[in-house]
């Protein structure tokens, strides 16, 4: 544990200009994860779990501080390297599945597979593999979201952000849309992954779910508590 | 599948989603792309038409003695009849030497004497030209319906219209000329039709040797005028202003009117025209953008999340502009498409109609603004996507994945 850590946040802040005032959605968080930590983000609602999440992920970039990922500052990188740094170096997994309707369960995995390989995995099947981990079947595969239940929306959307193999994994409240059952089996699914040596930072408000990871940070009002 | 089908399939998928709505869409590009066309064929099928009417004509110049009034034009053998007399205006034997001379060359020079007389068979009577020629460049510049070139002085070939009015069939006599002092001719052959022409209009004229002609009307050795058939329409102009330098060295003597240039200023109207009648066209393709903008810029709203979600997960935004790109384009393909086969049939029937032949309609002048059309529409389309592919890319993520 002596080398660097993979995520590191040194004074970030977050704030939303509004004209009712400014919005402070993180303020000043200092944090260091570990490669292969498994992280659970608590804390009531507004207290900017989310904005931690979004910030650590590359979908945005801090209005102060600076946020390292495998090393390197993300206000050094463009839009464009931004981009590619979700497509290889992390998976997202959403309260709300976030699948594309207009894709089949099958392309939504395969979807940036292509999109980092310039190429089809007809060939490999390493698609229908990671389906088939999440335990989804073939035939279950060419359903497009909307025929899915949450369950298998939400396994979809984990194999979506296993495909290219990334080594962070985020999710935000992955078991909110699920029922106990449902919830228990992907928590199952993320702790093999936690075990096989990625990053997984998660967001909840369910003890239970978060005495899955093996460290726990509390937010307030923007703030590590 | 590789990274620009995925995008692609996206885009296909969009536009099958909302399938009514995109043909409705493409229905302003179907109607810009089918104005346009059927204008354009319009247009090349006229100019093609009047060429090829022309043409055959316009490689001839014709000399006329200067009347003062701008070399005069039109209808020739009305006012010949005035000036037989008057040897200022006629072409003189001299003249239609030195003509010969420096057209020669060039292609046949002949002299024309014309005029208008009263003409009389059986119990009808009316009027008619009556052209006087060299018998021998009868075959050069007259093609035969029936019968044979007049050999002697007394007989006469006849226009196709004079003909059918007379009721005129080869050997049947008539009479050229006033009550008590006519000359009767025989009638040895039918001209094919030739329409109007600056040269000789011998549909409803009778047409016989020099000899005939002078001997009814006499003044021999000065003529109407003098045709010169070239035999390379681009020597026009050269040999033009070589008969007018040579002519009208001291002083205006004869007017030469060169067919090649009507006809080059009647294509250069025609096209003028033509462009017009597409930009006013083009104007409905128009309207067209602004719906394909409209129908881009619903697909950007209601896709916010799906690009918010297809960002988040790393595509780039120069992927999503594409994407919108393709499906402005599959618009504009799907229309284009509707537009050409559409225009075929409609450009058809407005040439049928404005033109009154379709003997050009198939051939590749005219069927090129058919892909033209295709391409200014899908042109348009992809324009109209622009904007809206722009601000689909611009999106901020986080934002996107927020909206419902
Ligand atoms: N785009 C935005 N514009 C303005 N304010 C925002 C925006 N996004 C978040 N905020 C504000 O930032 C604060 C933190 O929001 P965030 O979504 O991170 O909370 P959260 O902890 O994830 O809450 P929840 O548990 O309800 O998901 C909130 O006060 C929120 O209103
Ligand atoms: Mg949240």
């Amino acid at each position: 544990m002596g080398s660097d850590p993979i995520i590191g946040l040194d004074e970030v802040s977050k704030i939303y200009p509004l004209p009712s005032g400014d919005v402070i959605a993180l303020d000043k968080v200092n944090l260091a994860i570990d490669e292969g930590e498994f992280l659970a983000v608590m804390g009531p609602s507004g207290s900017g779990k989310s904005t931690l999440l979004n910030q650590i992920g590359s979908l945005d970039v801090p209005s102060s501080g600076n946020l390292s990922l495998g090393g390197r500052n993300i206000r050094d990188m463009s839009d464009r390297e931004l981009t590619s740094l979700r497509l290889t170096m992390i998976g997202f997994v959403f309260q709300k599945f976030n699948l594309v309707p207009l894709l089949t369960a099958y392309e939504n995995v395969e979807y940036p597979f292509i999109l980092k390989n310039r190429k089809s995995d007809e060939a490999g099947g390493h698609v229908s593999r990671v389906l088939q981990m999440v335990g989804i079947d073939p035939v279950l595969a060419t359903h497009r979201p909307p025929e899915l239940s949450g369950g298998q929306q939400q396994r979809v959307a984990i194999a979506r952000a296993l495909v290219n193999d990334p080594k962070i994994i985020l999710c935000d409240e992955p078991t909110g849309n699920l029922d106990s059952e449902n919830g228990r089996q992907i928590m199952g699914i993320l702790t093999r992954l936690n075990g096989e040596g990625r990053t997984i930072i998660m967001v909840t408000h369910d003890p239970v779910v978060a005495s899955h990871a093996r460290r726990t940070i509390v937010m307030q009002d923007g703030r590590i508590s | 599948m590789i990274v620009k089908d995925i995008i692609f399939q996206l885009s296909v998928r969009s536009v099958r989603l909302h399938f009514l709505r995109s043909v409705l869409a493409a229905l302003g590009i179907v109607i810009g792309v089918v104005a346009i066309a059927s204008m354009g064929m319009m247009g090349a099928n006229m100019t093609l038409s009047v060429t090829e009417e022309l043409s055959s004509m316009a490689n001839i110049l014709v000399v006329r003695p200067d009347i003062g009034f701008g070399g005069g034009g039109g209808d020739r053998p009305v006012m010949a009849g005035m000036s037989s007399s008057s040897t200022e205006e006629m072409i003189t034997e001299d003249q239609f030497r030195d003509i010969e001379q420096i057209a020669g060359k060039y292609g046949l020079v002949y002299a024309v004497n014309s005029r208008s007389d009263r003409i009389e068979m059986g119990d009808s009577k009316g009027r008619s030209t009556i052209y006087g020629l060299d018998p021998a460049v009868f075959p050069e510049i007259f093609t035969l319906a029936d019968g044979a070139f007049p050999k002697s002085t007394s007989s006469v070939m006849i226009g196709p219209d004079l003909a059918d009015r007379f009721g005129l069939t080869l050997g049947s006599k008539l009479d050229i000329g006033e009550e008590n002092e006519t000359t009767t001719v025989r009638v040895v052959g039918i001209l094919e039709e030739r329409g109007m022409s600056m040269d000789l209009n011998t549909d409803s004229a009778i047409i016989g040797s020099e000899k005939l002609f002078f001997g009814i009307y006499g003044g021999e050795g000065e003529y109407d005028q003098v045709n010169v058939v070239l035999d390379d329409i681009n020597d026009a102009t050269a040999v033009n202003t070589e008969i007018t330098a040579q002519l009208n060295k001291k002083e205006d003597q004869v007017s030469v009117q060169d067919s090649s240039r009507m006809l080059e200023n009647i294509t250069a109207t025609l096209g003028t025209m033509t462009s017009f009648v597409m930009a006013i066209a083009g104007i409905s393709l128009l309207v067209a953008a602004v719906s394909i903008f409209n129908v881009m810029m619903m697909s950007v709203t209601e896709r916010i999340r799906e690009i918010g979600i297809l960002r988040s997960i790393g595509t780039q935004k120069t992927e999503i502009r594409k994407m919108f790109i393709y499906e402005a384009g599959i618009l504009g393909v799907i229309g284009a498409v509707i537009g050409a086969v559409l225009s075929l049939a409609i450009g058809y029937v407005v040439v049928l109609a404005m033109v009154g032949s379709t003997d050009y309609f198939f051939t590749p002048e005219s069927l090129l603004y058919v892909p033209f059309g295709m391409a200014v529409g899908i042109v348009i389309c992809i324009v109209s996507g622009v904007y809206p592919a722009w601000s689909a890319s611009n999106l901020d993520p986080i934002e996107a994945l927020r909206s419902e």
